[in-house]
């Protein structure tokens, strides 16, 4: 009996120490390759910043990328470490752009370090952010981690980028975007510039009904008029999907706050409600109105994004209000669907008055985790990232307009012109009232929109919840600055 | 050292591994859960302390009163009509006639597909121009069609009919083995004094029914007040929060809203709840029980 039990502790220490065993080897792995390859590169790395600040005061775009990969070579001579970097991102997927992205990043950085090995993190969608947001609390998030939201770098998770040579590079759009700054710090690259969204139309539709591109809001109530009259749905929504809502009610708000530009610090500070706000109201009420006239799909609340971006593609709806990826997706909706080819066309949500406010902002930021042990090489891999031979077909692909002073991007559809001269047309934002709430307030908000698009006639009451969500979780806001 | 105190220690030994397992996984994270539902915590910046006002919004927030209330229907709906229905079926079915193997196959047969397979699919059946307003064209009228899981009046109410679709060919099943477990005989006695029909079910069956019952019941209330999969996938609550449940608006409180302290706080609440009503539900049915 006693060996028995002698027998049955030794299984259980046995297991106990194999178990712990098996962690202490993968850490001690992990730390032992991270910390050598820190202190190897680090002298390396400070000449590839040298070469890239060189590269900034170029201005011409093609030399600018080979300089910046040029100087990355120097740096990698003689550099034979291994080491596998993470890269952590929610958008890498089957796109070709994307393929292309990835196969330019790994080759650019091969020629830097040739033993090193790129390990994708993808989690497609908005569980990659949960999933950050776990592996930054458990100090195990990537080395480089593409990101949404400033309060990764307010909080930081994130490494200050300031003193990168890609700094110096980003326009002026890039040095005011939101999410990529916080206290006079740059935290990540602006992967370009993207439209909040707007409205994406059938140019032929269009043109046989003799419709011209809405200017004001009561110009769009006609256009849908006849749009409906002729057999069309005016407007198709993806409302099940509720950043589509979002993207729809904000983008139209940040035209309406042209009113009161300090809407959102007002709303923040306490001193207006967001139930009592007249331009808040005002934005329900034009959808209800458009509801109640049958602008929108029937389907509006119960269809996801992808079928109403078929809809569209198919030519049975006229315009569909989506973000800048829309002509891509439209392109490649029209193959996958076997339906007619269409020209699009692209208009912004005016106010009543015609006034347009576009925000334009990264779609996808860049950064390093604050804590990784290859330190140099993530700062490395992000730099050789920004030149113009890897983001720009990026941008291209996203429909985003550059971030930087010497990259330029050459876009397929002419539609892209139109965005251009839009953005060139009208107030440029940087953050709009989302920024200034908490998240529980903006679905209060956005749960009142979907009810409104149902049918259920608008109340300013049923703004209540969204305001008692604002005064219970303001604490959770970091809201730009001023 | 006495034999029983050993086999006892080493019984302990032998439990420490799982013990260990379940104290990092489950233990830990449940008393760390108890401290994070008094703060305020979106994940990213450090938690902040603010005693009880996670607990005292849960009963102002829209969403998880919303949700409350959809929960209520679905467990009066689960008690009130599939919990008959079910019974009712399992009688039904334990007659004997042609059919009865491929019609007990048919009803349980949903059991068996994935939720979100059979979310894809009824959400395909019931959008506006899918299969059910192509025939109900026909019998109501176009004017009368509905986006099902589009309105407010009738996204939860066709979320209960479609719980039913897989519910009711459970439970009825869990009915049909407890009626094929009382013994013949007692059948024989009753017969020869003379019961039939109603009082025979009333007086015989749905007493040896009762452990069947116990479990029905448990399943469909703990199942009630767990739903979440399907108005996850049919509509995220919407439209509005007009098929919340209590589950889906604690899940949508931290993952949407990132307010992760507060739904730490509605899912204490919403175990608490369970445990109470299931305590209650099972002291109850068990005490009508009749042992053999």
């Amino acid at each position: 009996m006693k060996l028995k039990g002698l027998s049955a502790l030794a299984s259980v220490l046995l297991l106990t120490t194999a178990v712990s065993a098996c962690g202490g080897s993968n850490n001690g792995n992990n730390q032992g390759n991270s910390s050598s390859d820190t202190s190897t590169n680090t002298s390396s790395n400070s000449s590839t910043n040298s070469s890239g600040n060189n590269a900034a005061a170029t201005d011409d775009t093609s030399s600018n990328a080979s300089t910046d990969n040029s100087g990355s070579n120097a740096a990698a001579a003689g550099n034979d470490k291994e080491f596998t970097i993470r890269v952590g991102a929610w958008f890498l997927d089957d796109r070709p752009y994307m393929v292309q992205f990835k196969k330019d990043v790994e080759t650019a950085y091969a020629k830097l370090y040739p033993k090193a090995k790129i390990q994708w993190d993808v989690v497609l969608g908005a569980t990659y952010f949960d999933k950050l947001k776990a592996q930054f609390a458990s100090g195990s998030a990537p080395d480089v981690v593409f990101y949404q939201g400033v309060d990764f770098a307010k909080s930081g998770n994130l490494q200050d980028l300031s003193a990168e040579p890609w700094v110096a590079r980003l326009n002026t759009g890039g040095q005011k975007d939101f999410q990529t700054h916080a206290d006079g710090k740059t935290f990540g690259v602006p992967m370009g510039l993207s439209i909040g969204g707007g409205v994406w139309y059938n140019k032929k539709i269009f043109s046989d009904l003799g419709i011209q591109a809405p200017k004001t809001t009561q110009e769009l109530m006609d256009a849908a008029e006849k749009i409906k009259t002729s057999g069309k749905t005016p407007i198709t929504l993806g409302f099940k999907d509720q950043w589509t809502a979002s993207l729809f009610y904000f983008n139209w708000l940040n035209s309406y706050q042209l009113n009161d530009p300090t809407l959102g610090q007002k709303v923040y500070s306490g001193e207006q409600k967001i139930n009592d706000d007249a331009l808040i109201q005002k934005v329900y009420q034009n959808f209800e109105q458009m509801k109640s006239k049958g602008y929108f799909n029937k389907n509006a609340i119960s269809i996801d994004w992808p079928q109403s971006g078929q809809m569209f593609a198919s030519g049975e709806a006229a315009m569909i209000v989506q973000g800048p990826w829309m002509p891509g997706a439209n392109a490649d909706n029209i193959n996958k669907g076997g339906f007619e080819k269409f020209d699009i066309g692209y208009f912004p949500l005016a106010n009543d008055d015609g006034k347009v406010a576009m925000g334009l902002g990264s779609n996808e930021a860049l950064g390093v985790n604050a804590k990784t042990e290859l330190m140099q090489e993530s700062k490395d891999l992000v730099n050789l990232i920004t030149s113009a031979d890897i983001i720009s077909p990026f941008m291209k692909g996203d429909g985003a307009l550059t971030s930087f002073t010497d990259v330029t991007v050459q876009y397929d559809d002419p539609v892209m012109n139109d965005v251009q001269a839009a953005v060139d047309n009208s107030t440029v934002v940087t953050s709009n009232l989302t920024n200034f709430i908490p998240a529980s307030a903006a679905t209060n908000m956005l749960d009142l929109l979907t009810k409104v698009v149902s049918g259920v006639k608008f109340n300013a009451d049923d703004l209540k919840p969204a305001q008692a969500s604002f005064d219970k979780d303001k604490a959770t806001v970091s809201p730009p600055a001023e | 050292m006495s034999l029983s105190r050993k086999q006892y220690w080493i019984a302990c030994l032998f439990l420490l591994p799982a013990f260990a397992i379940f104290g990092m996984f489950f233990f830990y994270p449940f008393l760390q859960s108890i401290y994070y539902s008094f703060t305020e915590w979106n994940g990213i910046k450090a938690p902040r302390y603010i005693g009880f006002d996670n607990y005292r919004y849960l009963f102002q927030d829209v969403q998880m009163l919303d949700g409350m209330k959809n929960t209520l229907k679905m467990v009066v709906f689960g008690l009130v009509v599939q919990n008959p229905l079910a019974l009712l079926l399992a009688v039904l079915l334990n007659r004997k006639f042609r059919t009865r193997g491929f019609l007990r196959t048919s009803f349980y047969l949903p059991v068996i597909i994935s939720l979100v397979v059979t979310s894809v699919v009824w959400g395909e059946i019931l959008k506006f121009d899918g299969f059910a307003n192509g025939i109900l064209t026909h019998i109501i009228g176009e004017a009368r069609l509905q986006d099902w899981l589009g309105t407010v009046y009738t996204s939860f109410p066709t979320i209960i009919l479609l719980t039913q679709w897989q519910a009711i060919g459970y439970c009825a099943m869990i009915y049909l083995a407890g009626l094929q477990a009382i013994p013949t005989d007692i059948y024989e006695a009753a017969d020869i004094e003379g019961a039939k029909g109603f009082a025979l079910f009333r007086h015989v069956t749905f007493p040896m029914l009762m452990p069947s019952v116990t479990i029905v019941l448990f399943l469909t209330i703990v199942g009630a007040l767990r739903l979440f999969d399907l108005p996850f996938l049919l509509t995220n609550g919407g439209p509005g929060s007009s098929s919340y449940t209590l589950f889906l608006a604690v899940y949508n409180a931290a993952f949407k809203n990132q307010s992760y302290g507060y739904a730490t706080a509605g899912s204490i609440v919403l175990t608490l709840f369970i445990i109470i009503v299931t305590v209650i539900q099972l002291g109850i049915t068990r005490r009508r029980e009749v042992e053999l």
